[in-house]
């Protein structure tokens, strides 16, 4: 019996897939504004030498005269414009970021145990979450909130809460035509408790739908925050939010337009970001090329 | 040839992918003769299905075809797609591999039928469904004019795939492009498949070229054969003489690794080692690093396909053996 | 010993009730198998789709839960097996389709190995990548394929990845189901070859599921038929080639194409007429009356027994020719 030879070394499904991505380049684009924005939310207040919730009552409501120290101005309690911008953006980001990881992994772990393990399990697994997606929305966040103790962590809580659910019905459904692959019926022919296939098998398989989504669900928590922050129930001055932020800038729109767009455009901006990196994902997980 | 139905000449089909050129058709020439059945074999990789997408204007987006195949007075390649809209589900008709997927699951069955006819022959609705119901009964689909009003799955396999056969045949087409069109049918129901495109093929005068990788179905259907390998023809012949004395050291390969049912067991199978190349990129014979005769030349010069008259009347193989022992 | 020993086995799938509100239903697709396999022999299972086949051969080794009758392994009832998931390093499976069965995501090492974490959980990790790189040298593959991935495999390759997972355990059976049927002819035979070859150097037993009966005759030392669930004809396979004796065999033969043109010309017009019987509604009478040419009425209303017609040859028809 003749023996094979491997062909020339080749490339893991993970390599293939980023070099892919790399291809892209609104994606690759967008992955380094958004790392900017990021690197500058977070280092930039510390080029300043105050904070964005000092008041410099000398500075009351200065336009954006792109002079040091106030580059765009101050608000009308004379705290510096673009370190409170600076600020939000850690707060929504982190929210953003964080939340989108914890409600992406209970949603997966949830999501992969119900479409692999069927049966009734499944069924009421399935049920609990329409449930859940039958409240209103708002409500739900709200009434979360007050049971978590109504601070911003019990916000953060809230948030999650409601949004697992979406990627746990995405997950479900390929765990469910994952569990009726071959190579599942291998594992178990191979003796492997069903966790271990969960958790070894039908997880890491589901990773490309998860990455894709999950970069779809920050946009979302970020916005999550900043509309309850705009109806004032997110975050609570004075600590800043780009929601909050928002909030200020729409009810001055008609006088003072830059407390709107500045927060407004770096929003729009990472919200572009994410969405156009998202794309590039799902395009490189494309399953022509698995 | 004059009185061909269809000449291809040096048929080459490319594909541009991200890292490089893949070469699937390389260069493959072949006639066929009005009324004829003609069997193209090949393993994947071989190029034998791209040749019939090619032929119908079905390359993937990638994919560029060159050479000439002429049809009817036309070369296909080069025909705009409206000019081929005109040639295609008329005279020249293809069914596939896939029945679950080859119709239209929002169209009733006698619908799709009577489509062509509406569009090519200028039939009015009643007419043509009328005609649909008459071919599904010449097909054998039990009560048709009931089917006829129904969807495609509520059809067994081996049924839809003889309602692919009525639709293609109801235009009368020269020519049948058959790819693997029984691969996916249960032996019974292909059984009836290949008998009724026999006896369909005769009646109207319908030439055949079958793509398929199993022998057995080309020696019951086809006159015959051209044996593919790496996008290359290797051997061309009619179906007994190949079956009974093959030139091509693939073929016999191929003939050697099928077990039967008839002959006598062997302890094992005879093999072909290694794996089956796809085309292109290759100097020499496509086929050299599998065959167990080779010669060093095989590994330099491309054999061509030479006529081996010795061998008996439209035999051809591109082997540096075989034509050296002409 | 004799080492599978099948009584009586059934399966069943759970499927919804006609309404609403009725209760599910159990719809059977294997009825009444019984066969022993030994040691180093090869039962061929071959059917066309909706036989069971395959459902068969996942409930041997219990991947599916029998609705009725039973497994005896060694002389034990599958059912009562305490540590099964353990023992299941004897029996082992492959599958048709050779790169779905492989984890796209792990190494053809971990694929490989991985089966030794569940039945021997002693060994270290260099001890079962060993033991993983011993498997892909037993079926043709060298070392350095031991960290590629499945896409970087053809067909065949594939395909032998998954014979080694089945071996790496030291299995005493292995079903396979389909294992040749998406693979090229040459291709084909040399994974018949090696699954040959293994079966004389360790002694397997294997379980050959297939509709290809030109492959079946290869490999396998008995044969048998299923139709809808059931078994129509199970013979030794020299006899059963020579002369098969029920109606659905000898359709079968007669379909499957040679490669002889002058045989096969002359067979045009010898298919069978009909379409398979629908698994949802089975005939009352014998699963293969509605095609058979030679059905009378006895055998639509009343269903043949599978009983001995010659010595060590079962058939189900009521009018069985003389072996």
């Amino acid at each position: 019996m003749s023996v094979d030879v491997a062909p020339q070394r080749g490339t893991s499904t993970f390599q293939l897939q980023f070099r892919r991505f790399r291809q892209n380049r609104l994606a690759m684009a967008s992955v380094v504004v958004l790392v900017l924005i990021v690197l500058l939310c977070f280092l930039g207040p510390y080029a300043f030498p105050f904070t964005g919730e000092d008041a410099d009552f000398d500075f009351i409501s200065t336009p954006a005269e792109f002079t040091w120290p106030h580059l765009f101005g101050t608000d009308d309690f004379g705290r510096d414009l673009l370190v409170r911008v600076l600020e939000g953006g850690q707060v929504s980001l982190t929210i953003g970021f964080l939340g989108a990881l914890v409600a992406g992994v209970i949603g997966v772990l949830y999501g992969a145990v119900a479409g692999y393990t069927g049966g009734r399990t499944d069924d009421l697994m399935m049920r609990l979450v329409e449930i859940l997606y039958g409240f209103p929305y708002v409500i739900l966040v709200i009434l979360l909130s007050l049971l978590f103790g109504g601070g911003n962590v019990a916000l953060f809580a809230a948030i999650v809460f409601t949004l697992w659910l979406t990627p746990a019905v995405i997950v479900r459904a390929q765990a469910q035509s994952l569990a009726q692959r071959e190579f599942v019926q291998a594992a178990r022919a191979g003796g492997m408790t069903s966790p271990a296939i969960v958790l070894q098998h039908i997880v890491p398989n589901c990773m490309s739908t998860v990455i894709v989504y999950g970069s779809l669900l920050v946009p979302e928590v970020i916005l999550s925050e900043s509309f309850l922050s705009f109806l004032g129930i997110g975050i609570k001055e004075p600590q800043a939010s780009w929601g909050n932020l928002i909030q200020t800038g729409t009810s001055a729109m008609d006088t003072d337009l830059r407390l709107l767009l500045l927060p407004g455009v770096l929003l729009a901006t990472v919200l572009l970001c994410l969405n156009f990196i998202a794309d590039g994902l799902r395009d490189a997980f494309d399953p022509n090329d698995r | 040839m004059t009185d061909s139905l269809l000449s291809i000449r040096d048929l080459t089909v490319r594909f541009r992918l991200p890292e490089r050129e893949a070469v699937a058709v390389d260069g493959v020439s072949l006639d066929v003769a009005p009324g004829e059945v003609l069997g193209i074999v090949g393993e994947s990789g071989s190029g034998k299905s791209q040749i019939l997408y090619a032929m119908m204007g079905l390359l993937a987006a990638n994919g560029r075809a060159s050479g000439r195949v002429l049809f009817q007075g036309q070369d296909l390649l080069s025909l705009a797609p409206r000019d081929l809209d005109r040639v295609r589900g008329d005279a020249l008709a293809m069914i596939f591999q896939d029945p679950m997927t080859s119709l239209n699951p929002y169209m009733r069955v006698g619908d799709q039928l009577a489509e062509g006819l509406v569009i090519h022959k200028g039939m009015g609705k009643a007419q043509a469904r009328a005609e649909a119901v008459r071919m599904l009964d010449r097909v054998r689909i039990p009560d048709a004019a009931a089917r006829a009003r129904r969807f495609p799955h509520e059809f067994s396999g081996g049924m839809r795939q003889r309602v692919m056969i009525a639709m293609a045949l109801l235009a009368k087409p020269r020519l049948l492009l058959a790819d693997e069109p029984t691969t996916a049918l249960d032996v019974t129901i292909q059984a009836q498949v290949l008998d009724l495109m026999a006896e369909l093929g005769r009646e109207t005068g319908t030439a055949i070229i079958l793509v398929t990788h199993d022998l057995g179905v080309v020696a019951r259907l086809c006159d015959r054969v051209v044996v593919l390998y790496g996008g290359r023809v290797m051997e061309e012949a009619p179906a007994e003489i190949l079956f009974d004395a093959p030139a091509h050291p693939y073929t016999r390969g191929l003939l050697a690794a099928m077990p039967r049912l008839e002959t006598a067991l062997t302890p094992r199978l005879g093999t072909i080692p290694g794996t089956p190349r796809s085309g292109g990129a290759v100097t020499g014979c496509p086929f050299v690093d599998r065959c167990e005769v080779r010669l060093p030349v095989c590994a330099t010069d491309r054999p061509a396909l030479r006529d081996l008259a010795a061998f008996g009347p439209g035999r051809r193989a591109a082997c540096h053996l075989t034509g050296a022992a002409q | 010993m004799t080492l599978l020993d099948v009584q009586n086995l059934g399966v069943g799938y759970r499927v919804p009730g006609a309404g609403p509100f009725s209760a599910p239903r159990l719809l059977p697709i294997v009825h009444d198998v019984s066969f022993t396999l030994d040691p180093g022999r090869t039962l061929g299972i071959v059917g066309e789709s909706g036989c069971g086949k395959s459902t068969l051969g996942r409930a041997l080794l219990r991947l599916i839960e029998p609705s009725g009758g039973q497994v005896l392994w060694q002389g034990q009832d599958m059912a009562t097996i305490p540590d099964l998931r353990r023992r299941r390093s004897e029996m082992q499976i492959i599958f048709q389709d050779p790169v779905a069965a492989l984890d796209p995501r792990m190494t053809l090492a971990r694929i490989v190995s991985r089966p030794l974490a569940t039945f021997e959980p002693g060994l270290s990790r260099a001890q079962s990548r060993a033991r993983a790189i011993e498997a892909l040298q037993q079926v043709g593959l060298s070392a350095d394929f031991a960290d590629r991935y499945p896409h970087e495999l053809s067909g065949g390759q594939a395909q032998r990845v998954g014979i080694a997972r089945a071996l790496v355990g030291r299995p005493k059976l292995i079903i396979c189901d389909e294992p040749v049927s998406a693979l090229d002819v040459s291709i084909q035979a040399q994974v018949i070859n090696l699954l040959m070859d293994l079966q004389e150097k360790m002694g397997l037993a294997l379980v050959f599921i297939s509709h290809n009966l030109a492959v079946v005759r290869h490999i396998s030392h008995d044969v048998m038929v299923m139709c809808l669930g059931r078994v129509v004809e199970h013979a030794p396979r020299s006899a059963f080639y020579a002369r098969p004796l029920h109606p659905y065999s000898q359709a079968l033969m007669q379909a499957v194409p040679e490669p002889d043109p002058r045989r096969e010309k002359g067979r045009v017009g010898t298919a069978l007429n009909g379409e398979l019987p629908s698994v949802l509604s089975p005939p009352p009478g014998c699963v293969f009356a509605s095609r058979c040419p030679r059905a009378a009425d006895l055998c639509r209303t009343a269903r043949p027994d599978l009983r001995e017609v010659a010595p060590g040859r079962l058939a189900a028809c009521h009018f069985v020719e003389d072996p």
